[in-house]
């Protein structure tokens, strides 16, 4: 993982436990933890680290009756199910679904997706001690156990960034290449193979116009794309374009499928409805 | 941990297990083991005793609905219970609306008593004998302040920055760098 993603998460798991996220990012992060056993385990450990300060405050009896009326409020409470993880399907020749459709099979990955790019575009718009240029738009290519894999940041000139922020088993005789998918008429177009799974600027044809879900195969296979354009980035539009530049930034996107395939020259598999492929909104 | 720490925490486990499987019993055993620490904790941030029964009373109502879920996860039992609490006391501590029906003097009454309870001289009391207490002793002061205004006493970012007179990004800084250091020294 990089030692950037890894520090953002760090600080956003520090403000979490600290309770300095508003209950909205708390809501997202905590979809992100429940996603992440390491992440999970992260928290748990500065949570108990910290928990003599909450020791230390002065016991206080409870009033007569609490647990009674206690009672009497969840007998009526229904409680949450615990989520079911249901592995999407591995076969590398189904057309990955979108998982912010009605009918996709795992509607919090798409909480997951859009909690991990706020994290980040938190991470972009709140720094600023970070280096210009800021990307205009980050994606998050998640595997289909819904971990992040890779980090893909649109600048905006017609450039991006991949990162990959966990390991990506290449086999042999295989390589890595990104590709986007600018419209259905124009089809897919290779950004290029990467030098193996590491850190590569990406430039090509322009970036798609519409979001797409990924053309993968195996063995890795990007189960969604998810884009917002950070904080900071809105703010520097000023508030008369901020609209439109949002509105620009949204179709653009998606771009983003790696896969594992030595052919530069075309994508082996045919692109899912434009229909499925609508960001994520937030 | 002591064996009367270890103890309760097995006691915590097999309570949000019962929790997790429909079983009203195991709310009733977390709140003899943990429940007159958890509205102390809460009183405390809440300074109000009202405020905090009820933020207790919120608090073991979400324990119930997403017992199943914690259950999933690792963690202890122990910590996810004391955070689910604050997380609830700080809610309505921000939460304008909530504390609108109180008068001035009583807000600032409450603001007040939440800015005494880290008085330089005696956070020692606050982390205890035990290795948290050592560690935070080697932080810079600003640093050890600005974490137990916000864990202790619920301060956001923006009020440390506004009552420790820096600007907001010094605040963040403190804490950021602060935690990073005492995860260094705890490890």
């Amino acid at each position: 993982m990089s030692s950037v993603f890894q520090d953002d998460v760090t600080a956003f798991a520090d403000d979490y436990v600290m309770g300095l996220m508003s209950p909205t990012e708390a809501e997202m992060f905590e979809a992100l933890i429940a996603a992440d056993p390491a992440l999970s385990a992260h928290v748990a450990q500065l949570r108990n680290q910290l928990l003599p300060l909450d020791l230390s405050a002065e016991a206080l009896a409870l009033p007569a009756g609490f647990a009674a009326r206690l009672q009497a409020i969840i007998a009526q409470t229904p409680q949450d199910a615990a989520p079911v993880t249901v592995p999407l399907s591995s076969d590398p020749t189904v057309a990955p679904v979108a998982a912010n459709l009605p009918r996709a099979p795992m509607r919090w990955l798409a909480g997951l997706a859009a909690s991990l790019v706020l994290g980040l575009a938190l991470g972009f718009g709140g720094a600023m001690q970070r280096p210009a240029p800021a990307p205009q738009v980050v994606a998050v290519l998640l595997d289909d156990q819904g971990q992040p894999r890779a980090i893909i940041e649109d600048y905006g000139d017609d450039t991006a960034q991949i990162r990959f922020v966990s390991d990506v088993d290449v086999p042999q005789g295989f390589s890595i290449q990104a590709w986007t998918l600018p419209s259905a008429e124009m089809g897919p177009r290779s950004l290029g193979v990467l030098d193996g799974a590491r850190a590569a600027a990406l430039a090509g044809p322009d970036l798609p116009t519409r979001p797409t879900p990924s053309c993968t195969r195996s063995p890795w296979n990007p189960r969604r794309i998810a884009h917002r354009t950070p904080d900071r980035a809105d703010h520097r539009q000023g508030s008369g374009r901020r609209a439109e530049h949002l509105t620009r930034t949204r179709e653009r996107a998606g771009v983003w499928s790696v896969k594992g395939d030595s052919n530069p020259s075309r994508c082996p598999c045919p692109p899912p409805p434009i229909a499925a492929n609508r960001p994520n909104p937030t | 941990m002591t064996d009367d720490t270890r103890q309760r925490s097995r006691q915590l486990d097999w309570a949000l297990t019962a929790c997790a499987e429909g079983r009203p019993d195991g709310i009733d055993a977390i709140l003899d083991i943990e429940g007159p620490q958890l509205l102390g904790v809460a009183r405390r941030i809440l300074i109000r005793h009202d405020l905090a029964e009820e933020a207790l009373q919120d608090a073991m109502v979400l324990i119930w609905r997403k017992a199943a879920q914690q259950r999933q996860g690792e963690g202890s039992a122990r910590g996810w219970i004391y955070a689910v609490l604050r997380n609830r006391c700080l809610t309505i501590l921000r939460d304008g609306k909530r504390l609108s029906s109180l008068s001035p003097d009583e807000l600032t009454r409450m603001q007040d008593a939440r800015q005494d309870l880290c008085q330089d001289d005696d956070w020692k009391l606050l982390a205890g004998t035990g290795r948290l207490g050592e560690c935070l002793d080697t932080l810079d002061d600003p640093a050890r302040r600005a974490i137990l205004l916000a864990h202790v006493a619920g301060y956001s970012h923006g009020e440390i920055s506004a009552r420790q007179g820096v600007p907001l990004g010094t605040a963040k800084s403190w804490i950021r760098r602060g935690l990073a250091s005492l995860r260094e020294c705890l490890s």
